[in-house]
């Protein structure tokens, strides 16, 4: 409960000033209980609550301004201890964003999610990043990484950036650098380019391609090709190769090692296929395919289809059906899934069906589904109650329930000021 | 100081009084803080935007690139959302599914739907490197219960 009590510390500390020094202050509580069983038996009841707030000038909705955000998460258990832990807690971002009104200036401070061209890291440090003349733009950052239960932070570093040049509504290139150490040793370094590009306004191509500079090899290329609307049809197409030699270097869990014999650092795969869509209305119809294909381990096949309709202030439905078929048994398998919601005033409802029918037995079961009920209500203006519950039979669970319950309020302006998340 | 250690001070100063004067010269005023026109879930950015912008029409399948965008300009996703709306996902250390979070959004493309603990074995013999940006490094204390 000590992290509670620093998150409420926190948001006192920082919203009494905010308020009154006429600085805008929102953000939304999540509490969670979660009703399940572990795989060995044992009843697990945890409560969680999430955290995320901001503090900001909204003295203009183009000025500058300096802005704080938080997000966070603790967790106890009420029964046996979940994951192995009574209790957990987690910090997932709070930075200082100082921002300037030219330029798409900004400099954040503290620990920080990072996107840019290979990056997505988690750092406690600083990122900076502006627009130049040209189109070019710029972004920087270092500070020291954070990686779930490695060993300890000393002589951990992590720094990189990009650099970009784009034609407005016709093209944007960028290349960009990472480099980690860990115990003062290098760990990763990375090298790659992004590309978005737009000739026409039906045709459009974006991707990335990411290279080791330690294996001194590429590690992944993904491409994606948009076409379309053509009389409500679009395709689109997609393009990935990894090599797993490069690709799984600098991991943290054995489930990605090589030494255990999971992951083949010989294997190389190329994936390539697509997805055609026909829209009318509120309703979309679509059908996809998609091959895997290896260098070593034999092919599979992915294709199927869906059928979706959506008014998102009344109601919406959904059915899919997808084929997986490989060249082993457990890749072998028909999914299924079906959902409907619908909305009544304040009130909500809505059920999901998703199934599986394995060619072959996993475990003596041959059909494994999960169904859910789930049903929200507003009562208050800034508070939503919600629960849901899910039966499943599947090859670790003969007979799984599971119970959600939570309650989300939004506090301070209306969330974000932006309409929502 | 030697000649190579003078050279590439003078190659740091250089480039730094580039970016600087590249800087200056940049008066473009910046992103709006946020989308001035409130949107519903699932915009399609088309219905306003004839431009380039039309691009991020959130289709069904907007969940499969929409890494591209933010790795290219996530100024521009800072619009609408805020950051807890991509660590509901991208999360450092995560013990509730995405899907378990928001069972009452079955339209949204959230991963590890149903069953995930047998699907999971057949995702990663399928590509293991769709695992890898979630778990590789981060958010995989669940999957150390298995996997030590």
């Amino acid at each position: 409960m000590r992290i509670i009590r620093v998150f409420s510390s926190m948001v006192l500390a920082v919203s009494i000033p905010a308020l009154a020094s006429g600085y805008d202050f929102s953000g939304q509580s999540r509490t969670y209980f979660q009703a399940t069983e572990s795989i060995d038996n044992r009843h697990i009841l945890p409560l969680y609550e999430y955290l995320d707030f901001k503090v900001e000038d909204f003295a203009s909705i183009a000025s500058q301004n300096v802005s704080f955000h938080f997000g966070g998460w603790a967790r106890t258990d009420l029964a046996d201890e979940a994951y192995g832990k009574k209790t957990n807690n987690d910090l997932q971002y709070a930075y200082l964003t100082i921002r300037k009104s030219t330029a798409n200036a900004s400099l954040d401070l503290g620990r920080i999610f990072i996107r840019e061209g290979v990056s997505s890291e988690l750092v406690d440090g600083a990122y900076v990043r502006t627009d130049l003349i040209r189109g070019v733009r710029i972004a920087a950052y270092g500070g020291v990484p954070v990686d779930t239960n490695f060993d300890g932070r000393g002589g951990d570093a992590v720094y990189g950036g990009r650099i970009s040049q784009e034609y407005p509504g016709l093209y944007r290139l960028g290349f960009s650098y990472l480099k980690e150490r860990n115990d003062r040793t290098d760990f990763r370094e990375e090298e790659g380019g992004d590309l978005w590009f737009r000739p026409v306004k039906w045709a459009e191509l974006l991707g990335a391609s990411s290279y080791n500079a330690l294996t001194r090899a590429w590690m992944l290329h993904n491409y994606n090709l948009l076409l379309g609307p053509f009389y409500n049809f679009s395709l689109r197409a997609e393009a990935t190769h990894v090599s797993y030699r490069d690709y799984f270097t600098g991991t943290t869990t054995s489930a990605f090692t090589f030494l255990t014999g999971r992951i083949n650092p010989d294997e190389k795969l190329s994936t390539g296929g697509g997805e055609l869509s026909y829209s009318f209305g509120k309703t979309g119809l679509s059908a996809e395919y998609k091959k895997y294909s290896y260098d070593i381990a034999g092919d599979a096949n992915y294709y199927g289809a869906k059928l979706m309709y959506s008014d998102p202030k009344n109601w919406g439905t959904g059915v899919s059906f997808h084929r997986m078929s490989g060249e082993t048994d457990t890749l072998k398998y028909y999914d299924y899934r079906a959902y409907v919601y619908k909305k009544l005033g304040k009130a909500d409802i809505t059920a999901d069906l998703f199934t599986v029918s394995y060619d072959v037995e996993i475990s003596g079961v041959k059909n494994a589904y999960s169904a859910s009920l789930a049903g929200g209500y507003y009562v208050m203006e800034q508070g939503r109650l919600a629960a849901d519950i899910e039966y499943a039979h599947n090859p670790y669970y003969d007979k799984e329930v599971r119970g959600f319950v939570k309650f989300v309020y939004n506090f301070g302006s209306p969330y974000g000021a932006k309409g929502g998340k | 100081m030697n000649n190579g250690s003078i050279k590439k001070l003078a190659l740091v100063l250089l480039v730094a009084a580039l970016i600087a004067g590249m800087y200056a010269c940049s008066q473009k005023k910046s992103l709006l803080k946020w989308h001035p026109v409130e949107v519903t879930a699932a915009p399609n950015c088309a219905d306003c935007h004839k431009d380039d912008r039309a691009a991020l029409n959130h289709t069904p399948d907007f969940a499969t690139r929409h890494k591209f965008y933010a790795m290219q300009r996530k100024e521009v996703c800072d619009l609408c959302h805020v950051e807890s709306f991509c660590t509901d996902c991208h999360a450092h250390k995560e013990e509730i599914k995405p899907s378990d979070k928001f069972k009452d959004s079955p339209e949204r493309s959230l991963p590890h739907r149903g069953d995930y603990l047998t699907q999971h074995v057949i995702d990663g013999r399928i590509n293991p490197a769709s695992c890898f940006p979630c778990h590789g490094r981060m958010n995989n204390e669940r999957c150390k219960v298995c996997h030590k």
